[in-house]
């Protein structure tokens, strides 16, 4: 949470992380070029741009790939929640390694002509009809720019003037570009002459990124609770089962965002399952010192009233919630952010 | 603040042991599968083939210089030797020492003996003498039909290893549209191995042909030989995909 904007709130955890993610960087660029290097020698020798063209290329697609399951992995195991908290970084850094892909193309394969590189790397090929002489190039130029905005954007300052839902949108654009990128590969690199290597790497990573995803949304479908409607209100089941500082999620027919239904201190509140900093899930995180903690970032709501502790000054919106007969009754209406509404109370019948 | 002791990760509290222990493995497996990734990558490139350019010091050759279709110095001891200026730009105008003997100063590419030039920046890098040199007319070897692929002959003689394939296209389309003799590097055995690409006339190969670059292609048209140097005489309607 935060009261103001920093460059970056730098923490032990984000250090940690970002020093592992750079890591992993080097150590896949130094494995990469120094196996070109060993590979094939002297006069039979690979040139350096070219090994470091691929080297950035396949780099920065490797790191999309872990990028893109981190989210689904996350949803299967909150264990890897920490590999979440700070994924922007780690999409930064993809998106760096990919600007230094195409600014090696475009200097090297585009430049020292008689025609503006950019200009090359537009009009140069125009065989949109032709799979085989496709120009893969210009993929790979739309999903960078795609990433270009991704990056820029990855600050809160942009989450916070465009909207969690605007910014979500925005940043849900990872997927064209991944599908832009595999096209650039699948029709560029992959094509050259015994390449079945990297063809199996980029279906594997495609399988992957797939699996992960239909995974996880099938074991979000499991976890949904199908809530009936009763008087207009929807019935969420018994409070009893609703364990202790958790949430069970409800969702209104029709569609509509989560309810999560929080159990704490003898009573059952309701918010929206939407954390106002990134979307996060609320519902899957906990009761936390008398707060709702969102799993993603640790971000805090109170759950009488939806508000973040002071200082902090976001708002979620709430539900009215009652117990009927031991069953838990949820307004679909979602309260104004910030409104109270007091905690159902287990002993308090109706 | 309390920690989450039921295993939820939040990033301002400690870690809890679960967590801890899933990172230990999570972590270095997914670094695992990211280098199997690279080094399967890695370890599947192909050699470019052996190619040299020497851009040290540099050589000065002497011969006679002939212009069509692509400037070529023949040396005295009968050899071909295409030039190139620095970059992706074909010789300066070199039309005033067609057929003259010259001494020419730049730096050698070469691959499995074909020789090119990349001329010295400056107007000294081809020296023009007086004297006409004897030139050995083309001879015509008949029709043939050859596979392989349209290449820039700079890039392919050792400018940039690999010069050839799909992810080479954009950079031989601009490097022979600045005027880089075109070269089809032929895959049809029992002929030459390199032949220059010229139009029906003589001339520097079509504009439209410039879409079969990069490609398996077939190129029917009439073969020439001078010097040691094959050219083919042809047009766009006598390539055709070969993939």
């Amino acid at each position: 949470m935060s009261v103001g904007y920093r460059a970056v709130q730098w923490s032990r955890p984000k250090r940690l992380y970002d020093a592992c993610a750079a890591g992993a960087m080097l150590a896949y660029l130094a494995l990469f070029v120094g196996a070109g290097k060993l590979l094939w020698t002297g006069q039979r020798s690979i040139s350096d741009e070219v090994l470091l063209i691929r080297a950035t290329g396949s780099g920065a697609l490797a790191m999309l790939h872990v990028l893109l399951v981190i989210g689904p992995l996350a949803r299967l195991t909150p264990r890897a929640l920490p590999l979440l908290f700070n994924r922007r970084h780690l999409g930064v850094m993809t998106f760096a390694l990919a600007a230094l892909h195409g600014t090696l193309v475009v200097g090297y394969y585009h430049g020292f002509g008689a025609v503006n590189p950019i200009r090359s790397l537009l009009v140069n090929n125009t065989r949109f009809d032709s799979l085989r002489a496709f120009p893969f190039e210009l993929l790979g130029f739309a999903a960078l720019l795609v990433m270009f905005v991704m990056a820029a954007t990855s600050h809160d300052f942009w989450l916070k003037n465009l909207g969690a839902a605007a910014w979500k949108r925005l940043h849900m654009l990872v997927y064209p570009a991944y599908a832009l990128l595999v096209g650039h590969v699948a029709l560029g690199a992959v094509q050259s002459p015994r390449a079945w290597p990297a063809a199996a790497a980029l279906a594997a990573g495609a399988a992957c990124v797939t699996g992960f995803h239909l995974a996880a949304g099938w074991r979000s479908r499991g976890q949904d609770r199908a809530a009936p409607v009763a008087d207009g209100w929807l019935d969420a089941g018994p409070a009893a089962e609703i364990p202790l500082d958790r949430a069970r999620l409800v969702c209104a027919p029709g569609g509509g965002e989560r309810i999560a239904v929080f159990r704490h201190a003898g009573g059952i509140s309701a918010v929206t399952n939407v954390c106002a900093h990134q979307g996060g899930p609320l519902g899957e995180g906990r009761v936390i010192d008398g707060c709702i903690t969102c799993p993603w970032h640790g971000w805090q709501y109170r759950p009488e009233d939806g508000c973040a502790p002071p200082p902090f000054k976001e708002k979620i919106p709430t539900h009215q919630v009652r117990i009927v007969a031991g069953r838990v009754r949820i307004d679909p209406r979602p309260l104004p952010p910030g409104t109270a509404t007091p905690p159902a109370r287990e002993t308090s019948g109706a | 603040m309390t920690p989450a002791d039921d295993g939820l990760y939040v990033n301002y509290l400690p870690v809890p042991a679960g967590v801890r222990r899933f990172l230990r493995r999570a972590t270095p497996s997914m670094l695992g599968v990211m280098l199997l990734f690279g080094a399967a990558w890695a370890f599947s490139q192909r050699s470019p083939g052996e190619a040299v350019w020497d851009d040290g010091k540099p050589r000065t050759i002497s011969g006679v210089l002939l212009t069509r279709p692509y400037p070529v110095l023949l040396t005295d001891d009968g050899v071909s030797v295409l030039l190139v200026e620095v970059g992706k730009h074909g010789p300066r105008d070199l039309a005033h020492a067609e057929g003259r003997r010259c001494e020419i100063v730049g730096w050698p590419l070469e691959r499995e003996g074909r020789t090119m030039i990349e001329l010295e920046p400056g107007a000294d890098a081809v020296r023009p003498g007086s004297a006409h040199g004897p030139v050995p007319a083309a001879r015509s070897l008949g029709r043939v039909a050859l596979r392989g692929e349209i290449v820039d002959s700079k890039c392919y003689l050792g400018a940039m290893k690999p010069g050839e394939g799909k992810t080479h296209k954009a950079c031989a389309t601009l490097c022979v549209r600045g005027g880089i003799p075109p070269m089809l590097a032929v895959d049809t055995p029992g002929g030459p191995r390199f032949v220059l690409v010229a139009d029906a006339d003589g001339g520097p190969m079509p504009a439209e042909c410039t879409a079969f670059i990069a490609e398996p292609v077939e190129v029917r048209g009439e073969l020439f030989e001078r010097g040691g140097l094959y050219t083919i005489r042809t047009r766009a309607a006598d390539m055709s995909p070969a993939w």
